[in-house]
């Protein structure tokens, strides 16, 4: 777009007449924008669920670009008019479709597994699969980049401009966090597009007639966007759409004449996910679709027939209630439904035709699998892990929703959940031999022996996967013995599908949960993906004319350079850990983030109250901190009140960023420009989303150690100079002499 | 390349995606297998 120089006041006032407040709204608009996206291209290109940390990078590329060059012109529109791109194509089902498709298309890389698959493919079509999957990314991440560039800019100025820098930026802070929370109290109120657009449109609205020219057109545009954001939410053809704290649930009633099966489809972000139908009345007059020799015998059903009498029943992942109509068929009196997505369960209180979650004999429990196996102590019969394979992550973190549940330390914990004699059932879909061989090798690693496994096809009965069994195998396999059929079911289901398990393949841990990568290291995707970053980048330095950047870049750049990779780093190395103390669930964010305003606010307040702190207590407290958390194993607090962990782990995990904090308000005071010390702050923060790739080779923990040396970087970078109590020096101009 | 050129482009490389011989539409869990 061409930029209208002439027509752009400098000196404007760029929106509200108080710049407190103007610097609060922008720093709302910013973030909430991001979480946005985050969210939203997430589930319209499933991919992205996986690969948050992408769209938070080049969320932070855009506004770092409009800091570095905030003394540029400013216009708004370059923000409207990408949105308004990105709101057509999800507004379109065929261009939203289509945009879905990226995510097949990137998956041919063939080390990333995602849920569903490229049909067979050679290597030339996985090529032009990739090139175009990538080609396309490309293209929707010019959009996004171009969207922050004004929005960096406004608020570049302004911090810059602001006679009080800790107060500046502390404002800033409190509505980058006020923007964070409000998308995540959207997302917790099941909230769809149109409401978050709606807010946004308010929030733009502060400074449309005061930011560039032609204000009456950008309003015509911003109404346009939250027009087109209504039909982004809506699905031709559904039942219902719900978009949950955790996802986009869509229900589809099926028709029998065109699926051959009547009942209810729910599909989440645009993938099938479960179905919900009536097992009391198979048509069993359709063989194919309804195997003789499953009847009774479905993965509902078989758990509960390998305990002689299953009082008790636990299940991980219950959905919409498949798993507890099969208790129920199976006369149990007492059935625990954990599931972390109420959407979930209200879709199977309304829809599935058995009814289950009506019953008295269901208690349900809303939270995070993990979560529910450290604060109970009650024992089970039988325990099932259901198919609980995810679609989305919750957070900045490169482990999905399910990886904390199949870890070693998870099925340890789940062990003691299990009553004398009680029997484990974990269902698996294993689309590569090595995740059955991993799931098979922590099992045996958990209970001494190794597990009774065979691979359940798809039918009419359910989806399948593979199913293993753990716990009191003698109970089990006396089960198995007493019941012919299921006897001659299993054994014909190992001899047709045979898994080959040689229990080899590297086990998932809490510090190494990676289930879906073979072995550790980085998937070819990511590298992909980071080449694509770089030439995003001198696309966008050319576009939005921060040439020069690099001939001032400077020490006191690389000093905040660096205190915004390590502080990223820290944050997902924070929520990771707190994830599985607190389980993966929304509101583990909202406590970090609460925990990282909390430290941000009270080093500022800390630095105005005491200007004369030595900078070696911070540094000192910030680089001990770090060393100290690597040592500290959080879960050992997983069994306290829910509350009491919160607050502890919050605490604890985001201690580093109080003295983190001191340092960087101190050094940015004593910047000569703010907006470029934030810009610099904010590039480190993006090779730091980038380094978290790390993880997959080192574990989590060892991004503390990473930390370490990054603040280690910063300390050697500093710049000097003491703050006075206005909190504003320039200890890099030069001394003034005679 | 200006605004309506990158707008093109975008528009291009989705219609190419969905004209994609073998488009990976279908997915591992597919209603018409009657899955449950």
């Amino acid at each position: 777009m061409t930029q209208k120089v002439d027509r752009v006041q400098q000196d404007d006032f760029l929106g509200p007449a108080n710049t407190t407040v103007a610097i609060f709204l922008i720093s709302v608009l910013g973030l909430f924008l991001e979480m946005l996206l985050i969210r939203w291209i997430g589930t319209e290109v499933r991919i992205f669920a996986y690969l948050q940390n992408t769209i938070l990078v080049v969320c932070f590329l855009g506004l770092g670009l409009g800091l570095f060059t905030s003394r540029q012109p400013i216009n708004l529109r370059a923000t409207l008019i990408p949105l308004a791109v990105l709101g057509i194509i999800f507004a379109v089902p065929l261009t939203r479709q289509s945009a879905g498709m990226i995510s097949g298309l990137l998956s041919a890389t063939g080390d990333i597994l995602i849920w569903g698959t490229l049909p067979a493919a050679d290597v030339w079509t996985r090529i032009l699969y990739v090139g175009v999957g990538l080609a396309a990314v490309y293209a929707l991440m010019v959009f996004i980049i171009d969207c922050f560039v004004p929005i960096g800019r406004i608020l570049g100025r302004m911090m810059d401009d602001h006679p009080r820098t800790i107060w500046a930026y502390s404002v800033n802070i409190a509505g980058s966090l006020v923007g964070t929370w409000l998308f995540v109290l959207l997302s917790a109120l099941y909230q769809p597009p149109f409401t978050w657009f709606s807010i946004l449109a308010v929030l733009v609205f502060f400074f449309l007639r005061k930011v560039g020219p032609g204000w009456k057109v950008n309003l015509l545009l911003l109404g346009g966007i939250v027009v087109a954001s209504w039909f982004a939410g809506q699905v031709p053809g559904a039942q219902r759409v719900v978009w949950s704290p955790y996802q986009k649930l869509v229900v589809i009633k099926t028709d029998p004449e065109e699926h051959g099966w009547d009942g209810y489809w729910v599909t989440v972000n645009n993938t099938g996910y479960q179905a919900m139908r009536d097992l009391t009345k198979p048509d069993t007059t359709d063989s194919f679709m309804y195997p003789p020799e499953m009847d009774g015998l479905s993965q509902y059903d078989i758990p509960l027939l390998l305990h002689p009498a299953p009082e008790s029943l636990l299940i991980v992942g219950a959905g919409a209630g498949n798993d507890a109509a099969g208790g129920l068929r199976h006369g149990v009196k007492q059935i625990t439904a954990v599931e972390i997505d109420p959407a979930i369960i209200s879709l199977g209180r309304a829809y599935h035709p058995e009814r289950p979650y009506a019953s008295p004999a269901v208690e349900i429990v809303t939270d995070d699998a993990r979560s529910f196996f450290a604060t109970s102590d009650r024992r089970f019969d039988v325990i099932v892990f259901s198919l609980l394979d995810s679609h989305t992550t919750t957070a900045m973190t490169n482990a999905r929703l399910d990886h904390y549940v199949y870890t070693r330390e998870s099925i340890n914990r789940a062990k003691s959940l299990l009553a004398p004699g009680g029997v484990m059932v974990l269902s698996f879909e294993a689309e590569k031999p090595y995740v059955a061989d991993r799931m098979a090798r922590v099992l045996r690693d958990v209970f001494g022996e190794a597990p009774i496994a065979f691979r359940i096809p798809a039918t009419g009965y359910g989806y399948g996967g593979v199913l293993f069994v753990s716990g009191d195998l003698q109970v089990a396999r006396a089960q198995i013995a007493k019941n012919p059929r299921l006897d001659s079911l299993i054994a014909s289901l190992q001899q047709i599908f045979p898994l080959g398990l040689s229990y080899t393949t590297l086990t998932t841990t809490d510090d190494w949960p990676y289930i879906y990568l073979e072995t550790p290291r980085i998937p070819s995707l990511y590298y992909l993906l980071a080449g694509l970053l770089l030439a995003l980048f001198l696309r966008s330095y050319r576009r939005w004319k921060a040439a020069g950047l690099a001939a001032r870049w400077g020490v006191s750049h690389w000093h905040f350079f660096f205190l915004g990779a390590a502080f990223l780093l820290l944050e997902v190395q924070n929520i990771s850990k707190a994830s599985v103390v607190l389980g993966n669930t929304w509101q583990v964010n909202a406590i970090i983030v609460s925990g990282v305003l909390t430290m941000a606010l009270l080093a500022n307040l800390i630095a105005y109250k005491f200007p004369r702190l030595p900078l070696s207590v911070a540094y000192t407290g910030l680089i001990g901190t770090c060393l100290a958390l690597y040592f500290v194993d959080l879960a050992q607090f997983a069994f306290l009140p829910y509350a009491t962990k919160a607050l502890i782990v919050g605490g604890l995990t985001t201690l580093p960023m109080l003295f983190s904090g001191i340092v960087f308000i101190r050094s940015f005071a004593a910047a000569a420009r703010k907006d470029e010390a934030l810009g610099a702050n904010m590039a480190g923060a993006l090779v730091g989303a980038l380094l978290q790739s790390i993880t997959f080779v080192t574990g989590i923990r060892a991004l503390l150690l990473i930390v370490t040396g990054l603040y280690c970087l910063a300390l050697l970078t500093r710049p000097g100079g003491v703050m006075p109590k206005s909190g504003r020096i320039m200890a890099q101009r030069p001394p003034i002499t005679p | 390349m200006r605004t309506p050129a990158r707008i093109a482009t975008l528009a291009l490389l989705l219609g190419l995606i969905l004209a994609l011989p073998g488009s990976p539409a279908a997915t591992a869990h597919d209603t018409k297998e009657g899955r449950v």
